[in-house]
């Protein structure tokens, strides 16, 4: 995909841009309003990354304008934590998804790859992983074409382990993705290990392969090795 | 004591030391006018006989004048009384009653003999006159005290009255909702100073107010932004196919640290946000809804903990309160109970109209309950947690005045928020 990244920060711009290319994703990165609207102008982007914040005016302008040319590129807009308002704001203008500063890499790419399929292949479509078949807007998960009951959880969980595969994902990300800012459990990671134990015994039972790697006292991956 | 008070008791006291003052000076005076009218008659009569001794040569009657009892006696002792006014007092053998008479004593010589005379005037009329002219002087004294007393406070009352306004005005400043404190004019100069002095006072202090609030987020934000920039390095570096097992754990914590460090920081910013111009949006809120809602949220957290809840609550406790904040509120508590309660624990929920109270146990020390709200400082020293939460529950309090307590036994926990 072809991604634009609109981010003053420099070193912020190059992690996204570094973890987003090495998931395949073409990458550009506008460091002010000026240049990003430049960008949006001349080219075509499947996904806009938008911080708010810009030093030369505010990323919820982008937004507008790229509305106005009626650009059906997805937005996800970065932001500042505590602007709730600016949430609201920024998804009335027409962003579809807002993500908050610091954030997690992995979690930025699971909204990447969750936006993509909702603009891009809007109506069923389905993620297959080996005897895993996954059908994401319907909830729906499949080991050798016979259906596997997840709790909600269960299943946010594993759509996040395969949007991410290969990739190290720490316990604080995990955690965050499922019980997001109401459960900061700065003291408990066990309680990850536990649903995560429940999702490898409801797929192994089921006859799957345990593709959920641990990295010791680090996090998990989903490995299709 | 309150102002009206005080003139008052002052105002009674010099009036009424200057009444009794008054009173005693008037008596004498009255007294000594009248002796002095009585002796002007006594002397009159000496004067008389004088001229009838002069003209009679030797007449020892008693003349009659107004009242003046004579006694002359003959007078054998060598000293010579001259005119000797004073106050005696003689039986009256008709009424078997004792009165007060003024007397003049003198000596004359007589055609070679001497005799005493003692002239009595009868002082009933004059002691009359003096109780008449006493009773009316201290109706009239008491009348005036009164009047000006009253008089006195009317016009206190009226010239005060913008200062009490003023003092009213000040207890329902509330910083928290950036009211603007508006005076009435007031005649009075030094009222209108202190008016002036109190109103700049609290644009300052709003001012102030604002400007911390607005450095503080500030500050936090300029924080945030390196964060995220050690956390995406971090995480780019947990990526990495290279790294030791020991290195990949080392990254790992610098990654948990910051995501802590990142937390912390936004509940400082939320915290100094607090406050009801922010959330300025009140409507009822159904408690017992919100704490259900809120159990069920957690409903993982407590089941991994094998924490048991006990709700007993009332339906249709409603309480006036932005909503967001009354969520806030009731998760950060709950919250808090569950993170430091222990293994197989239980929470007990309570709500009614008077109060919410929440119940657990939990195994840390609680001497000093006066930390318990106290930002940072944790009584249980195994929660890795800030502690932020319960700030936030105790600021949230404080803007809707709403009490709140907490208690410690045996280990055992419990807050109460009175409604």
């Amino acid at each position: 995909m072809k991604i634009l990244i609109i981010e003053d920060e420099q070193s912020l711009a190059e992690s996204i841009n570094n973890f987003l290319n090495s998931e395949g994703h073409i990458c550009e990165i506008a460091s002010d309003y000026n240049t990003a609207i430049e960008k949006i102008t001349i080219y075509l982007y499947d996904i806009i990354i938008v911080d708010i914040t810009l030093p030369d005016g505010n990323g919820l302008n982008i937004i507008s304008e790229l509305k106005k040319k009626e650009s059906k590129s997805g937005i996800i807009v970065i932001s500042a934590r505590d602007s709730v308002e600016q949430k609201i704001e920024g998804l009335e203008i027409g962003a579809d998804d807002y993500l908050a500063k610091p954030f997690h890499l992995v979690e930025l790419n699971a909204r990447v790859k969750s936006l993509n399929r909702r603009v891009n292949f809007q109506g069923k479509n389905s993620v297959i992983y080996n005897e895993i078949t996954i059908i994401p807007d319907e909830h729906k998960v499949f080991i050798n074409d016979k259906e596997l009951k997840l709790t909600k959880k269960e299943f946010d969980l594993l759509i996040f382990f395969t949007s991410n595969r290969d990739r190290v994902l720490a316990k604080t990300a995990i955690s965050e993705h499922i019980w997001g800012d109401y459960m900061d459990f700065a003291d408990s990671h066990d309680f990850i290990y536990t649903h995560i134990k429940n999702l490898r015994k409801k797929m192994t039972k089921a006859g799957c392969k345990d593709y959920i790697k641990t990295v010791y006292s680090v996090g998990y991956k989903f490995s299709l090795e | 004591m309150k102002l009206l008070t005080k003139t008052s008791l002052n105002f009674f006291s010099a009036a009424a030391f200057m009444f009794l003052g008054g009173s005693f000076v008037f008596y004498y005076i009255i007294r000594t006018t009248i002796n002095s009218n009585l002796n002007d008659e006594l002397l009159t009569l000496k004067k008389q006989y004088l001229s009838e001794i002069n003209v009679h040569h030797g007449s020892q009657t008693g003349l009659e004048f107004n009242e003046i009892k004579s006694i002359i006696t003959p007078y054998s002792e060598s000293k010579i009384i001259n005119d000797l006014y004073s106050d005696t007092i003689l039986f009256n053998k008709t009424e078997s009653k004792y009165y007060l008479y003024r007397q003049l004593k003198f000596t004359l010589d007589i055609q070679g003999k001497v005799y005493l005379f003692q002239l009595f005037k009868p002082q009933k009329n004059s002691d009359n006159l003096i109780a008449d002219l006493a009773i009316t002087m201290a109706i009239a004294a008491i009348l005036f005290m009164i009047s000006l007393y009253l008089l006195n406070r009317h016009t206190l009352k009226k010239s005060w009255a913008p200062f009490y306004k003023t003092i009213d005005k000040i207890k329902d400043f509330d910083i928290n909702t950036a009211g603007e404190l508006t005076f009435e004019e007031a005649e009075i100069v030094e009222f209108q100073q202190l008016n002036k002095v109190l109103d700049n006072m609290t644009k300052q202090i709003n001012q102030d107010f604002e400007n911390l609030k607005e450095y503080t987020e500030n500050t936090s934000h300029e924080i945030q932004t390196p964060l995220a920039i050690i956390n995406s390095k971090a995480e780019l570096l947990l990526q990495s196919d290279n790294l030791t097992e020991q290195q990949l754990q080392e990254v790992s914590s610098i990654y948990e640290a910051t995501d802590r460090l990142s937390k912390l920081t936004q509940s400082l910013i939320y915290l100094a946000k607090l406050d009801k111009r922010q959330f300025v949006e009140m409507s009822d809120v159904d408690l017992g809804k919100l704490i259900n809602r809120n159990i069920k949220l957690f409903n993982d957290y407590l089941k991994m903990k094998n924490i048991s809840v006990k709700k007993d609550i009332e339906n249709n406790i409603v309480l006036k309160i932005n909503p967001e904040l009354a969520d806030t509120l009731i998760q950060n508590i709950i919250k808090n109970a569950i993170r430091h309660n222990i293994e197989d624990g239980y929470i007990n929920i309570i709500l009614n109209k008077e109060s919410f109270k929440i119940i657990n146990p939990g195994n840390y020390n609680t001497e000093n309950t006066e930390d318990f709200f106290n930002r940072f400082k944790k009584l249980n020293p195994y929660s890795k947690s800030p502690g932020i939460g319960l700030s936030i529950v105790k600021r949230i309090c404080e803007i809707f005045s709403l009490k709140i307590e907490y208690k410690s036994a045996d280990k055992i926990h419990t807050i109460t928020v009175y409604l």
